[in-house]
């Protein structure tokens, strides 16, 4: 390869066959990040169980991500007596139980539970027997409005529709609620 | 290498002056400017560039502009056609690029993969928005990266390698403001560096990609100190960092000495950088206060820091040596003054005393030999940093004094004792160089 080419160069590159299929290939894997995205995102609505979580809005944002409402659930922080032992981003499995109109934390795992409804998250962080978790559910995007007013009507307490697919991912749904913001 | 070779646009427009004014020919014209990697021709690309670079802007604004739209019409439009629209669109912009590429027009070709790729990152983000993604949200703007990087490295396009890099760092500060260790962020910076180095003259990406690999660095020492679970900065990162800049130093100096033009300019530019940032380092550490806060965690890492200074000032000795004084003694001076002042710091009760002082000298020689070196090779820009670095020395010193009223004194005598000397020496050598000269004569 030439050093430092100019457009002569430049021409002879972009009518290689090299850059045409290379070209392709690239306008593919970005076409590819795109679908399984999407595909990653509606498997569990499509193919998982409809639970109810109690969750709390708060601190609406929108930095990089446009408006959300962030959501702190009932199963973000979990007491453990070997919280210690869970390292920081590693995985865990939370099985959940139904109790009255929403379900209820049971037990965390490492290892992937072999029954019953479980969903799957990562430490974030540990302080003495209680354990920080994310779902990848903390987040529902909204008009900045509604965000705004998710915030101040169910500053007590809300209800949301979670799909769980089998492997444990898990997706939010929507406010099962009566409000204005829902 | 002289600075001429920053100038070479403005050389070229003189020299189209001189050969329609008939003072050179066209083909002196031509040899003069083939010297720094310029053309007589090369002007005719002006005004498409400017084209070319309201086209890429407007491309961005346009993209900002879809975000901003889809965001506000949430609920109006159902989920599925969201999604199906933006990735339509992605292809669309892109498959019209690679139609342009094939039938010849590369800068409409450019502008429309670089909008492709706009169009690409807001399909992301506007995707994780509509399914309520809220997983770990730097991986989409790593993912938007990562999906630049192969179109980056075969289209060559500087715009399409500057958003890469951009996405690249935003990604590293938000990953790291998550407190994950962005592993993979070489990967674009080397990318870059290659594109630069061997496809496209681009000081600025070359520059950009060496700093930001110190920094990457930085954090993966942190990183590894942490046990690999999470940031544990260090006193020897210093060391360590200022070793590798020693590196770069001799690296400047290798690019310097090659034929290549480009790369010759590249040498001068993280030369240049190099000067401007050892400058403000020095005057960082020429602070007593400094060195009192710095500590070195253990007797090991202290011996490897120091190993690294040396190490450092070894590989930039030998990667100068061949260019000249001035390039080579640098490396061994900073590498000494540098080990001498973290050792005095870990050993020695008035450490700190010691590596200020040894800081502040350190500075005054750099001034001197800087003023110097423009003089001797009439460079305006040596010779002005030097006498800035000796102003903004007697100036910080003059308000921050090291020792109290007498040692604050005594340095600023011992500094005017060697300022002096060092003019009566050059005057000396002057006189006999060109008493040397005329008897030659």
């Amino acid at each position: 390869m030439k050093l430092n080419s100019g457009l002569v160069q430049d021409t002879n590159w972009y009518q290689s066959h090299t850059f045409k299929i290379g070209l392709i290939v690239a306008i593919t894997l970005q076409l590819s990040v795109l679908v399984v995205e999407y595909l990653g995102s509606v498997w569990p609505i499509w193919t998982g169980t409809p639970i109810i979580l109690k969750t709390q809005p708060y601190d609406p944002r929108s930095l990089f991500r446009g408006n959300f409402v962030r959501l702190s659930y009932e199963i973000s922080q979990v007491e453990s007596d070997n919280a210690s032992e869970y390292k920081l981003g590693s995985v865990v499995y939370v099985s959940v139980k139904e109790e009255l109109n929403h379900w209820r934390f049971q037990s965390i795992s490492k290892l992937k539970p072999v029954t019953g409804l479980f969903i799957r998250g990562r430490v974030r962080a540990n302080y003495g027997n209680s354990l920080s978790i994310e779902y990848g559910i903390e987040a529902f995007f909204m008009p900045k409005e509604k965000a705004l007013l998710a915030q101040e009507t169910l500053r007590e307490g809300a209800l949301m529709r979670i799909f769980v697919s089998g492997n444990g991912k898990a997706r939010a749904q929507e406010f099962v609620c009566q409000g204005d913001a829902c | 290498m002289r600075l001429i070779q920053l100038l070479k646009k403005e050389l070229a427009h003189e020299a189209r002056e001189w050969v329609d004014e008939s003072i050179i020919t066209h083909e002196q014209g031509q040899a003069i400017l083939a010297k720094y990697g310029e053309s007589l021709d090369n002007d005719a690309n002006k005004t498409s560039f400017g084209y070319y670079l309201l086209m890429a802007l407007g491309s961005l604004f346009i993209g900002l502009a879809l975000i901003l739209i889809i965001s506000h019409n949430w609920d109006e439009i159902p989920s599925l056609v969201k999604t199906g629209v933006l990735i339509l669109l992605t292809a669309t912009t892109n498959l019209i690029g690679l139609r342009l590429y094939l039938t010849n027009r590369y800068q409409a070709a450019n502008i429309w993969v670089f909008f492709g790729a706009i169009s690409y990152g807001a399909s992301i983000m506007l995707i994780a928005q509509i399914y309520h993604l809220g997983e770990h949200y730097p991986d989409g703007i790593y993912w938007w990266a990562l999906g630049v990087l192969p179109l980056v490295l075969l289209t060559r396009s500087r715009l399409l390698s500057l958003l890469m890099l951009a996405l690249a760092t935003i990604w590293l500060c938000v990953e790291v403001g998550e407190a994950f260790f962005p592993s993979s962020y070489p990967v674009f910076l080397l990318s870059a560096l290659f594109l630069a180095l061997y496809c496209r003259s681009t000081p600025t990406i070359f520059v950009f990609s060496l700093f930001a690999l110190l920094v990457w660095l930085n954090l993966a020492l942190a990183w590894l100190m942490g046990s690999g679970i999470h940031y544990e900065p260090f006193g020897d990162l210093l060391p360590f960092s200022l070793a590798l800049g020693l590196v770069f130093n001799g690296l400047a100096w290798a690019l310097m000495r090659t034929s290549n033009p480009t790369w010759r300019e590249y040498g001068l530019v993280l030369h240049l950088w190099l000067l401007r940032v050892s400058v403000v380092t020095l005057l960082i550490l020429s602070f007593e206060g400094i060195w009192h806060e710095y500590s070195s965690e253990s007797d090991m890492s202290l011996v490897l820091s120091i190993a690294a200074l040396i190490t450092g000032g070894v590989i930039s000795w030998s990667l100068s040596a061949r260019n000249s004084r001035y390039a080579s003694m640098p490396a061994v001076l900073f590498s000494l003054c540098f080990s001498i002042c973290f050792i005095a710091q870990a050993y020695f009760s008035s450490g700190d005393m010691i590596a200020a002082v040894t800081i502040n000298f350190l500075l005054l020689v750099l001034g001197i030999s800087l003023i110097r070196r423009g003089i001797e090779q009439d460079e305006t820009q040596y010779f002005y940093t030097g006498v800035v670095a000796l102003l903004a020395t007697a100036f910080v010193r003059y308000f921050d004094l090291i020792g109290d009223y007498l040692g604050g004194a005594l340095l600023f005598l011992i500094a005017a004792s060697i300022m002096m000397l060092a003019a009566r020496y050059w005057r000396l050598r002057g006189q006999t160089e060109l008493g040397g000269r005329t008897d030659e004569a």
